[in-house]
């Protein structure tokens, strides 16, 4: 369980200050899909750093998995990060150099893991998104869509608790889109948390449950009238996330 | 993990080549010069002969007139070289172990073999304890006897080259050489031996070679022979007109060691030491106050300043110049590693604490400077060459300035170590920027 409770974040910057967030309030249960909406500058990617422990925060308490992130050196940051958390990234960040065997072996290697661990998650992980005979290319060799579909292997890799998306499909083409959208939707399924963060109300429908973010605050007003056009999910969970 | 690192740094050394070329140069040469001077330094700061430097000793005294000084740069200490009549009056004193007056000369050999034309060589006169004193070793027969030497007979010792040169490396013991005209009968041949610095010898240059070969010292008088080295005179020099008359001179030409068999018994011969030169005094010689000293090899080579200061300061230099190779260094590769920024946060994202990525950077910046070590040793290989035709133009030993291992290993150590410095900073800044503001800019 992710639980933000009044967070704040201002970037200062020599001649202005910015407030990404403003007293934001968010709990995401165990194995729901959010989708995060709202306009460009709203504070989406911001929110998606903080709950990815990739930034600091202003005030504010959160609280993943029940432990209370400030204050955390960065030695155990890192370490949940890199044992909790999955990042997908708009521009899929492979590392160029390394073949798609060794990206995938990216953050398994900042883990106590015996080689012969390593590869059989790799491996069952290219398999998962269908690219198992990919291994041995390069990157660039690789469409967009396969490309991020690698970048979602390396973030399956070490079975973490929560994906966090930013744009995943902001650079693909809607069939690739639709494609990655329900990759992640089997991932939801295997119990994984999902937030991921869309500029596509298409692919935000299908989603648990919609957050739109306007000014760096959850906008209720919004997410109300996004809920009944959400027609694929569940009655019963929807009415539970309503409530929070 | 150190193997993945490794990989990771052999991978970014070839996707940057300029950059790792630039830096690996930059070491490189820092640690040339350093290597090169430091060389030049060890091998003149050297214990030439390590087992026994605390219990040979080298004997000064003082016999220069009151004024004008004839060594200005060091008024205190007494000359290197001994007066022809003070060697002798040594020689009488039986509390040394061992003892040997010396001094070179040059002769002429005249080849009976191998059709080769007369040559001038060098030879050391000196006495039978010099070569077990300084632990010469024997390639063919050995010492000439007492009888010999109290005789004045013509035996030779051959060096290696010579005894190659003249009887092609054959045991060419009881054998004869003609030098000068006289028959010489070969006692022994010596193998390969270059103290360095030429300790026995430094009045007359501290990295000159050793002598093709040593003869008796008792032949000076019925060869009448002069030394090939320096002379210095006190006295009134206008009086010397003959061979007797220089022998009997205060001229200084003759150098003096003696070895005990504990460093204790040198106290004895001090005193022994000072009361021959106050019973000098009271014949009229010695006419400024008492000055002596009996140093052991290790205190000589240090109060006759062969390190120079010139050395030190070129020493001082090279560090000074790699210290700028590296401040370039630290530049290069923190432009490296920024334009790497943004796979730097991807890491940090992927779940590397900023110590994995300090150490990716640092194994990588050292793997850097390790390739730094071996051209710099390649490069001060080449630069110890051209110290070394410099010195040959200077009859220096040609194998004198050479790479050894010990050296090998400060070149490698000094640029892991030096690399570490340089990578400090650039990996510290680096894995300490937000990731979260690199991934943005993707
Ligand atoms: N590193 C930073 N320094 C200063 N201001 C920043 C920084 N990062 C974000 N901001 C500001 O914070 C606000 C929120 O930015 P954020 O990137 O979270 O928006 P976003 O909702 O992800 O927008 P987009 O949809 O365009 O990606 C913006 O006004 C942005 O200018
Ligand atoms: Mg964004």
């Amino acid at each position: 369980m992710l639980k933000m409770s009044n967070i704040s974040k201002i970037f200062r910057t020599r001649l202005i200050e910015t407030h990404a967030l403003r007293s934001f309030n968010l709990t995401v249960n165990d194995g729901e899909f959010i989708a995060v909406t709202g306009p460009s500058g709203s504070g989406k990617t911001t929110f998606l750093n903080i709950a990815g422990l990739l930034e600091d925060f202003d005030t504010g308490q959160y609280m993943l998995d029940g432990e209370d992130i400030s204050g955390l050196p960065d030695k155990s940051r890192s370490k949940l990060r890199n044992e909790k958390i999955g990042f997908i990234f708009q521009s899929f960040n492979l590392i160029p150099d390394l073949n798609i065997f060794d990206n995938v072996d990216v953050p398994l290697r900042y883990r106590d893991m015996g080689a012969g661990e390593r590869k059989d998650r790799i491996e069952s992980a290219l398999e998962n998104v269908g690219l198992s005979s990919r291994a041995k290319h390069l990157p660039a060799e690789l469409s967009g869509g396969q490309q991020q579909r690698v970048a979602i292997a390396r973030a399956l890799a070490g079975s973490p608790r929560f994906l966090l998306a930013d744009e995943p499909t902001g650079n693909l083409d809607s069939l690739m889109a639709r494609q990655v959208m329900e990759l992640l939707e089997s991932i939801n399924d295997q119990g994984v948390t999902i937030i991921m963060v869309t500029h596509d109300p298409e692919l935000a429908r299908r989603a648990h449950r919609n957050i739109y973010l306007l000014d760096g605050q959850i906008s209720d007003l919004e997410e109300v009238t996004q809920l009944p056009l959400n027609q694929n999910q569940s009655q019963s969970q929807r009415a539970d996330h309503a409530a929070i | 993990m150190l193997l993945y690192n490794l990989r990771l740094a052999l991978l970014s050394i070839r996707q940057h080549p300029i950059l790792s070329s630039l830096m690996i140069a930059a070491i490189g040469v820092g640690i040339a010069a350093c290597i090169t001077m430091l060389n030049v330094y060890y091998l003149s700061a050297k214990n030439p002969i390590p087992e026994k430097s605390n219990v040979v000793f080298a004997v000064q005294m003082d016999n220069r007139n009151a004024a004008p000084d004839d060594d200005p740069n060091n008024p205190d200490l007494p000359p290197q070289q001994l007066t022809y009549t003070d060697a002798i009056n040594l020689l009488e004193s039986d509390l040394p172990l061992r003892q040997a007056a010396m001094f070179k000369s040059a002769f002429a050999i005249q080849p009976q073999q191998n059709g080769l034309a007369p040559y001038l060589a060098l030879s050391r006169m000196t006495g039978r304890d010099f070569f077990q004193m300084f632990d010469v070793p024997f390639l063919y027969g050995g010492v000439w006897s007492d009888d010999e030497a109290l005789a004045a007979s013509q035996v030779v010792i051959l060096n290696r080259e010579t005894n190659d040169k003249l009887f092609g490396g054959e045991d060419s013991t009881g054998r004869t050489v003609v030098i000068n005209d006289r028959e010489f009968r070969v006692s022994g041949v010596i193998d390969y031996w270059q103290p360095s610095p030429n300790f026995y010898d430094i009045t007359n240059g501290p990295f000159n070679d050793v002598e093709e070969m040593f003869m008796p010292f008792s032949l000076v008088w019925p060869l009448q022979l002069d030394t090939a080295g320096n002379t210095s005179c006190s006295g009134e020099t206008s009086v010397i007109d003959s061979f007797e008359s220089f022998m009997a001179s205060e001229c200084r030409w003759v150098s003096y060691w003696v070895e005990f068999s504990n460093a204790r018994e040198a106290e004895g011969y001090r005193d022994y030491i000072r009361s021959y030169m106050e019973s000098q005094k009271a014949l009229g010689r010695f006419e400024k106050p008492i000055n002596y000293s009996v140093l052991n090899v290790y205190d000589y080579l240090i109060a006759q300043e062969i390190v120079d200061d010139s050395i030190k300061i070129m020493v001082a230099l090279s560090f000074l110049f790699l210290v700028v190779c590296l401040l370039n260094t630290i530049g290069l590769m923190l432009a490296k590693l920024l334009a790497r920024t943004s796979q730097i946060a991807l890491r940090r994202a992927l779940g590397a604490s900023r110590m994995d990525l300090i150490r990716q950077y640092i194994i990588e910046i050292m793997l850097i400077g390790l390739f730094g070590g071996l051209v710099g040793i390649l490069l001060s290989v080449i630069g110890l060459d051209g110290i070394r035709s410099l010195m040959r133009a200077n009859s220096a030993d040609a194998l004198l300035f050479e790479m050894d291992w010990a050296m090998v290993a400060a070149a490698i150590g000094i640029s892991l170590l030096a690399s570490l410095l340089v990578g400090l900073y650039p990996a510290v800044r680096v894995s300490g920027l937000p990731p979260a503001a690199s991934l943005k800019t993707q």
